[in-house]
C-alpha cells in the first residue's frame, strides 16, 4: 500500500508541476459558470448590441434545471475533450521517453501502476468537475432560480461515475497505443459512440454508461430517476474496473519497449 | 557456486532470433563483461535478466531460485536512461528507493549518500531536465544501486560518455564490484579489460567465447610480431605471410602483423631470416602478445 | 451594478490567474512546441482558449 501511495503521489506531483491542478479546475469553473451568467445577462447584452427591448424581453428565460443540464452537456463535450487531451500520454508518454523502464525495473506490479495513474486522473477530474458544477449551481441560484440540493448531489454522482469510466477509457487507450493523439481520438470516439448509440439502438444499448449523462439530465428536469438507471450504473462500474485491468495488461506487454528502439 | 545462472536462454522477435541458446554463469561477487558487436543480443539479454522482456525459452536462476520476481534484488541501468524531467535528482532517487520497498527514512538517507557517491550532490535539487548526459548516466547508476541490489545489470554504462565521464564511471564500477555482482555490456574492450573478472563474448545471440578474463587471455592470446616497413610493399607482406611459422598475417597500412605458431623463438628467427634474405626494408620490429581486441575480432568474425 | 460586479469579478480574477500562470510558465521553460512569442500573443489576446491551448499543446510533456 505504501508503494501504491508513492506511485500515486508521484503522479499528483507531476500534475501539479505541469499546472494541471491549476488550469483544469479553473477551466471547469469558467465553462460551467458562463452558462448562468450569459443567460442572466442576455437581455442586457442584446440591448447593448442594438436589439429592441421588446424582442429581448420576449426571449424565454430557461428554468434553473435547464442551466445545470446545459452545463453537464458542455462538460460532456469540451470537458471530456480537455481531459482526454490532458491525459492522452499518461502511459504512452512515459513509455516513449523511456522513463517507464525506470519504474518497471523496480518490483512494481503493473496493476498498481495502472490503478495509481487512474486514481490520480480521477482525483483531478472529479475535483475539477465537482468545483465547477457546484460553482455553476451557486451562480444559477443567485441569477436564475433554485435547484434542490439533493438533485444536484445525485446528478453530480451520476455524472462523476460517467467521468470515472471515461478516464479509464483514456488510460486504456494510452496504454495500448503509442500515438498520443490516436489514443485521445479513439477514446473520444468510443465515448461519443456510447453516448449517441442508445438513442439510435435503444433496445440494445440500455446498458451503455453513456446514458448516465442523460439520466442525470432526467433527474434534474423531472426530479426523479428513471427506473432503468441501475443498468448503466452497474455497467459503468464494471467496465471501469475492466478497462483499468486491460490497461495494466497492455503496459505489461509493452514493458520491454525501451522507447529508443 | 554460481550466483546467476543462465541456461539455454532464447528470444525471438517474429522470425528474427535475437538470442539463441545462450548459457553462462556469473559467480557471486564477480564482475562480468558482456561483449559483442552491435546487434549481437546484449541489450536483449539484459532486458530479459531485468525482467522487462519475457524470454521465448530457457531459464534464468539467481541463487538457485528460478522464476518469480527478482526485481527486488537487482539493479538495472538501461542503455539510454530517461527520467521524468520535472523531478529533481533527489526526488527521483528517493522515489525509486521507495518503489524498491525502502521506507521513507531509509530512502532519503540512501539518496543523499548515493548522490554524494556519484558526485551529484550539488545538482541534487535541480530538475533532471537540466542535467548533462554524464550526469544522467550517473543518476542512472545511482537509481540502480539505491536498494543495495545483489546483482547489478548495466547496459553500456560508459559508451555514451566523454573520456572524463568514462573514467569516473569506471572508477565507480571498480568500487561497486566489491559490494555486488556486476554484469555489464560494452563494446569498448578497453573498459572491459579495466574492470572485469570474467568476460563473455557473444555473437549472433550466442556465446562465442567466455570465461575468466586472465585465463581466456592466457589460452587464446598468441605471440605476434609487428613488422613496420619503410614503404608499403605488397610483395613483402606476401613473402612473410608464406612462412610456415606464420599462422595468420594481417596487412596494415604501416606493414604487417604476423600471428606466429609453434616455438616463438624459432618463428622469430625464421621471420628475421626472411627479412634479411629478401632485403625487406623495415623501420621497426616489435614482438608481443595479441590483445583482447584481437581476440574479440577473432571471436566475432564470421 | 455592484451586485453584478460581485458576481463577475471572481470570474475575471480566475481568468487572470490562468493567464498569469501560463505567462510565468512560458517565461521559465526552456523550450515550447512552436515559438515562444506566438504563445505569448495567443495567451494574452485570445484569453481562455489560447491559455488552454498553451497548457495542452505548448508545454513539452517533460
Amino acid at each position: 500500500m505504501s508503494q501504491w501511495m508513492v506511485l500515486y503521489r508521484k503522479e499528483m506531483l507531476g500534475m501539479t508541476r505541469s499546472y494541471k491542478w491549476l488550469w483544469i479546475p479553473v477551466v471547469f469553473i469558467l465553462l460551467g459558470v458562463m452558462n448562468p451568467v450569459t443567460t442572466a445577462y442576455m437581455p442586457q447584452l442584446l440591448e447593448a448590441n442594438g436589439i429592441a427591448k421588446e424582442v429581448a424581453a420576449a426571449m424565454p428565460v430557461p428554468a434553473a434545471a435547464d442551466i445545470m443540464l446545459k452545463t453537464l452537456s458542455q462538460y460532456n463535450t469540451l470537458g471530456l475533450l480537455i481531459l482526454a487531451l490532458s491525459f492522452m500520454g499518461i502511459v504512452s508518454g512515459e513509455r516513449q521517453s523511456g522513463a517507464a523502464v525506470m519504474i518497471h525495473v523496480k518490483p512494481v506490479s503493473h496493476l498498481s501502476l495502472a490503478t495509481a495513474k487512474w486514481a490520480s486522473m480521477a482525483s483531478l477530474a472529479l475535483t475539477a468537475f465537482g468545483i465547477g458544477y457546484l460553482a455553476t449551481w451557486y451562480y444559477t441560484d443567485i441569477l436564475i432560480g433554485s435547484v434542490p440540493p439533493h438533485l444536484i448531489g445525485q446528478s453530480l454522482l451520476l455524472y462523476a461515475l460517467w467521468l470515472l469510466f471515461a478516464l479509464s477509457a483514456v488510460l486504456m487507450f494510452s496504454s495500448a497505443m503509442d500515438s498520443q493523439a490516436g489514443a485521445a481520438f479513439l477514446a473520444l470516439l468510443a465515448l461519443a459512440a456510447l453516448s449517441l448509440l442508445p438513442s439510435l439502438l435503444g433496445r440494445f444499448m440500455k446498458w451503455s454508461p453513456g446514458r448516465l449523462t442523460g439520466e442525470a439530465g432526467t433527474l434534474l428536469s423531472t426530479g426523479s430517476m428513471a427506473s432503468g438507471a441501475w443498468l448503466p450504473i452497474a455497467a459503468a462500474l464494471l467496465l471501469t474496473a475492466a478497462l483499468i485491468f486491460c490497461s495494466s495488461l497492455f503496459s505489461k506487454r509493452k514493458a520491454g519497449n525501451t522507447g529508443t528502439k | 557456486m554460481p550466483d546467476l545462472e543462465i541456461s539455454r536462454l532464447s528470444k525471438s522477435f517474429g522470425s528474427k532470433e535475437a538470442v539463441r541458446d545462450l548459457s553462462f554463469t556469473v559467480g557471486e561477487g564477480r564482475c562480468a563483461g558482456l561483449l559483442g558487436p552491435n546487434g549481437a543480443g546484449k541489450t536483449t539479454t539484459l532486458l530479459m535478466l531485468a525482467g522487462l522482456l519475457a524470454p521465448s525459452g530457457g531459464s534464468i536462476s539467481f541463487n538457485g531460485k528460478s522464476g518469480g520476481d527478482i526485481r527486488e534484488i537487482i539493479g538495472y541501468l538501461p542503455q539510454y536512461p530517461a527520467y521524468p524531467n520535472w523531478m529533481s535528482g533527489r526526488e527521483f532517487l528517493s522515489f525509486t528507493g521507495r518503489l524498491a520497498r525502502l521506507d521513507r527514512r531509509d530512502a532519503a538517507d540512501r539518496s543523499s549518500a548515493i548522490l554524494e557517491r556519484v558526485g551529484l550532490t550539488d545538482a541534487a535539487d535541480r530538475r533532471i531536465g537540466g542535467y548533462s548526459g554524464g550526469m544522467k548516466q550517473r543518476l542512472g547508476i545511482a537509481q540502480a544501486i539505491i536498494h543495495r541490489p545483489k546483482l547489478l545489470l548495466l547496459d553500456e554504462p560508459v559508451s555514451a560518455l566523454d573520456p572524463l565521464g568514462r573514467r569516473e564511471v569506471l572508477e565507480l564500477l571498480l568500487e561497486l564490484k566489491k559490494e555486488t555482482t556486476i554484469l555489464f555490456s560494452t563494446h569498448v574492450l578497453h573498459d572491459a579489460e579495466a574492470v572485469c573478472d570474467d568476460i563473455l563474448i557473444i555473437r549472433d545471440g550466442r556465446i562465442a567465447l567466455g570465461g575468466e578474463l586472465r585465463q581466456v587471455m592466457r589460452e587464446h592470446t598468441e605471440p605476434v610480431l609487428t613488422v613496420r616497413f619503410t614503404e608499403p610493399r605488397a610483395e613483402w607482406t606476401e613473402a612473410l605471410a608464406e612462412l610456415p611459422c606464420v599462422r595468420h598475417a594481417d596487412s596494415r597500412s604501416f606493414g604487417v602483423v604476423l600471428a606466429l605458431k609453434g616455438n616463438p623463438e624459432a618463428a622469430k628467427t625464421a621471420v628475421l631470416k626472411k627479412i634479411v634474405d629478401r632485403a625487406i626494408s623495415i623501420s621497426s620490429l616489435e614482438f608481443g602478445q595479441s590483445t583482447l581486441e584481437d581476440l574479440f575480432v577473432k571471436a566475432v568474425r564470421p | 451594478m455592484s451586485d453584478t460586479l460581485k458576481l463577475v469579478l471572481p470570474l475575471a480574477i480566475l481568468q487572470l490567474i490562468l493567464v498569469a500562470a501560463a505567462l510565468v510558465d512560458l517565461s521559465k521553460v526552456r523550450r515550447t512546441n512552436g515559438p515562444k512569442w506566438m504563445w505569448a500573443i495567443l495567451i494574452l489576446f485570445s484569453s481562455l482558449l489560447g491559455t488552454v491551448a498553451y497548457f495542452l499543446f505548448g508545454r513539452r510533456s517533460d
